[in-house]
């Protein structure tokens, strides 16, 4: 351990830490691109410089350690480092790299979809010169298409290599390089390999300026008029933390865009999934947007489904598991629904005496990056579901039999994800979103909200349970399923309800053992604290 | 309660003419006089207009580049600027339109709506552009049937552009500030309807 002296401030730095995250540590930003906790350090682009005492030229903090000196020998009698972030001499350098960073540079922000979070505006705004000196033609290359979802706009790169260290270290895959030199370098793939793995995506954000573009996202909205909601990914088992970007409500003139997540992008966990998600889970929405959305319940009537209200399709749903009497009713959970939800079908069937199950979650390929400079691997699960485990948690199942539940004659089944019906029980009652073959033979559909419509739990892999939040409202009619389930507990004479998703979650956290160890404070923060409120 | 009396005198003049105030109606009845004689300082509206000063806000436009094209590329800094939140923008690749897709017409916007009902005519919009691509006009006498038609949609406002440019075919240069050597443009030239009646005469 050193003792360093930062502006005014004092901080202990550990042997091989670098100064600017030290710096950091006592809420001082020093400005940086190349830099990326989860990569190996170029100390490439300058931004970073600090003025040293005792060193000859000024120091690039992202790269440089401190060293514990000899008692003797200490700055102002204590200090191993005394370092200055914001002198003169500090200012003088990042005006001047700001200034070489931007002499070819188009400033195209009014085309720009980083605009509004790019760094270079903002270290431009905050340290930059705010003109150029350059009299001769700027050299502003074209734009390149890297692979089926990335562009790179090439006269607005900076250089900086974190997306070329990307695909060597993170990925593995190695397809950006820089090609030329000085002046004329640019990122580049090799003729004939594309920019085409399952992690690409991450270069989106990690690019600091708005030289890589997703197509997917390209010209969508303007990033200042998103709001972030925290949420996991439901594309496989690792339950990988992400952020919902959508449009925000109090924009009157755009009303009719607020119900759309626009972008999905990775949020920092280092248990889980570090600073990336894959494109799987990236692009998980834009599947969704091929298939045909439920909206409104929906009730065979002479042999067709025909439109309903909610009252008399929950009716008949009743109606119907009375009429068949409990023994031939079952419950099937699903590993793409959240605890609660799974929770609260557990405790409507135990309510009728009716048998629950879970369905199985759809297999895939299991996709390891591992690298020798990844810390991390980064493994795509090949359960691609986001909470079987917390599934047959919540119903007090080990395992699924769907294939024997089905032959019940009343079937009650959450959500229609890999379900294969061999043949029709008497009656199939769907609580899901999309169309497909499932719902086609359904009796009754009642319409569900997706994972970014409600709130709720899963529970990954390893156990460990993490909540996911409401962006948007539920399209049409469709309903939460712990909403759904409250409704039906009610029609058939069940007396309970249920304020908010946390409701459930308290009581849920109570009665199952699984969930013993999960600290509801954490995960609804707001509920806890209404709670302590009530009690003082 | 007790009335309290107060004694006042009315101020009268030296003499008898003063006391008939013929005098004052005189000297007010020559200012009014001569009012007859200088040059009236109403219009008769409709049929003579005002000349606006040429950075009067009046209807918005969008303006166009040399080869027709708007100019706008949907960066949305207008509809954040706005303070009555009037502007809905949805940007598109322009790639499909126009095929000699250069550097700042790679995106423009599908659609592009100003509420001209809830706008304030602060010209916030005007300030905010990058482009030089939404501007104010001279019109101010908006008519319509319904609110729906207040709305203006991007073909109407680039419409206000090519009406507004017919009659300032010098609009170019007033975005550049040169007011002073603009004495005879079309800005500081009468705008007269034909059979006007000429003013001062009843
Ligand atoms: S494309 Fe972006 S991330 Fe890659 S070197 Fe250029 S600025 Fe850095
Ligand atoms: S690894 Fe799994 S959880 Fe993570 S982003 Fe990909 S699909 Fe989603
Ligand atoms: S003039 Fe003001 S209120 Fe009207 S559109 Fe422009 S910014 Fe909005
Ligand atoms: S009018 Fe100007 S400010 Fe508004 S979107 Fe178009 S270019 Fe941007
Ligand atoms: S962040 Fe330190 S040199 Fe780039």
């Amino acid at each position: 351990m050193a003792l360093i002296k930062i502006d005014d401030q004092e901080v202990e730095i550990a042997k091989g830490e670098v100064v600017i995250n030290a710096a950091k540590r006592v809420g001082i930003d020093i400005p940086f691109y190349c830099y990326h906790p989860g990569m190996k350090i170029v100390a490439s682009c300058r931004m970073c410089l600090v003025d040293m005492v005792g060193m000859p030229k000024l120091m690039p903090a992202c790269s440089t350690t401190v060293g514990e000196l000899p008692p003797g020998k200490k700055l102002e009698e204590k200090y191993d480092a005394v370092i200055y972030t914001d002198n003169d001499k500090v200012k003088t350098a990042r005006r001047a790299v700001l200034e070489f960073l931007l002499l070819n540079h188009p400033i195209d922000c009014p085309i720009c979809d980083k605009a509004g979070e790019c760094k270079l505006q903002d270290y431009s705004y905050e340290h930059g010169n705010h003109e150029s000196r350059l009299i001769d033609p700027k050299r502003i290359p074209e734009k390149k298409d890297l692979g089926p979802s990335i562009y790179l706009y090439t006269s607005r790169c900076i250089m900086c290599s974190r997306c070329v260290r990307f695909t060597e270290e993170i990925s593995g895959t190695e397809e950006l390089k820089v090609t030329h030199r000085g002046w004329h370098a640019e990122i580049s793939v090799s003729p004939g390999k594309p920019l085409d793995n399952k992690m690409m995506g991450n270069v989106v954000d990690l690019c600091p300026v708005g030289c890589l573009i997703d197509k997917h996202e390209k010209f969508e909205g303007r990033v200042w008029n998103f709001v972030q909601t925290e949420s996991i990914c439901p594309g496989c088992s690792k339950g990988c933390n992400t952020v919902l970007d959508t449009m925000k409500h109090q924009k009157l003139n755009l009303e009719e865009l607020v119900d759309t997540v626009y972008r999905i992008r990775p949020r920092e966990n280092m248990d889980v999934n570090q600073w990336w998600i894959c494109d799987d889970g990236r692009y998980h929405l834009e599947g969704d947007k091929k298939k045909t959305r439920i909206l409104v319940p929906h009730l065979r009537e002479n042999g067709a489904l025909t439109e309903t209200t909610w009252f008399s399709a929950v009716a008949a749903v009743s109606e119907k598991i009375k009429s068949a009497g409990a023994g031939q009713v079952v419950f099937i959970g699903s590993p793409y629904a959240s605890n609660e939800e799974n929770y609260l079908l557990g405790k409507l069937a135990k309510g009728l005496n009716a048998a629950t199950d879970v369905s199985k979650p759809i297999f895939g390929d299991t996709q390891t990056f591992k690298t020798d400079m990844n810390k991390y691997p980064f493994t795509i699960e090949s359960e691609k579901a986001p909470n079987f485990h917390g599934a047959k948690n919540a119903l007090g199942l080990t395992d699924s039999k769907i294939d024997q539940s089905l032959s019940k004659k009343v079937v009650v089944l959450l959500g229609s994800h890999n379900v294969d019906l061999k043949s029709k029980p008497e009656t199939l009652i769907v609580i899901g979103s999309f169309e497909d073959a499932v719902t086609k033979q359904a009796d009754i559909i009642l319409p569900a909200a997706l994972f970014t419509e409600t709130s709720g739990t899963y529970t990954n892999k390893d156990g460990l349970v993490q909540k996911f939040n409401k962006a948007i409202n539920p399209p049409g009619d469709s309903k939460a399923i712990w909403q759904i389930m409250i409704n039906l507990a009610q029609a058939s004479g069940q007396d309970w309800y249920y304020e908010t998703v946390g409701d459930v979650a308290k009581e849920m956290i109570q009665s199952v053992g699984g969930f013993k160890s999960v600290d509801l404070g954490t995960l609804y923060p707001h509920f806890v604290l209404q709670d302590e409120q009530v009690v003082a | 309660m007790a009335v309290s009396v107060k004694n006042i005198t009315v101020p009268r003049g030296k003499n008898w003419v003063d006391n008939t105030y013929i005098i004052p109606v005189i000297k007010g009845l020559i200012i009014t006089l001569r009012h007859m004689f200088k040059k009236p300082i109403v219009l008769y509206y409709p049929e003579n207009k005002k000349v606006l000063p040429p950075n009067y806000r009046g209807l918005h436009m969008l303006t166009r580049d040399e080869q027709g094209r708007e100019k706008c590329v949907a960066c949305e800094m207008c509809s954040t600027a706005c303070p009555a939140d009037c502007i809905r923008i949805v940007a598109n690749d322009s790639g499909d339109v126009w095929k000699d897709n250069f550097e700042n017409r790679e995106k423009h916007p599908i659609v592009f709506e100003i509420d001209e009902l809830r706008c304030i005519f602060c010209g916030m919009c005007v300030e905010a552009c990058p482009e030089d691509a939404i501007d104010m006009t001279d019109m101010h006498n908006l008519a319509d049937y319904t609110r729906q038609d207040f709305i203006y949609d991007k073909e109407r406002l680039l419409g206000v552009y090519d009406e507004y440019i017919k009659r300032h075919p010098d609009h170019a240069k007033r975005r550049d500030g040169e007011f002073k050597a603009m004495k005879n443009s079309s800005y500081f030239s009468v705008v007269s309807v034909e059979n006007a009646k000429k003013p001062g005469g009843h």
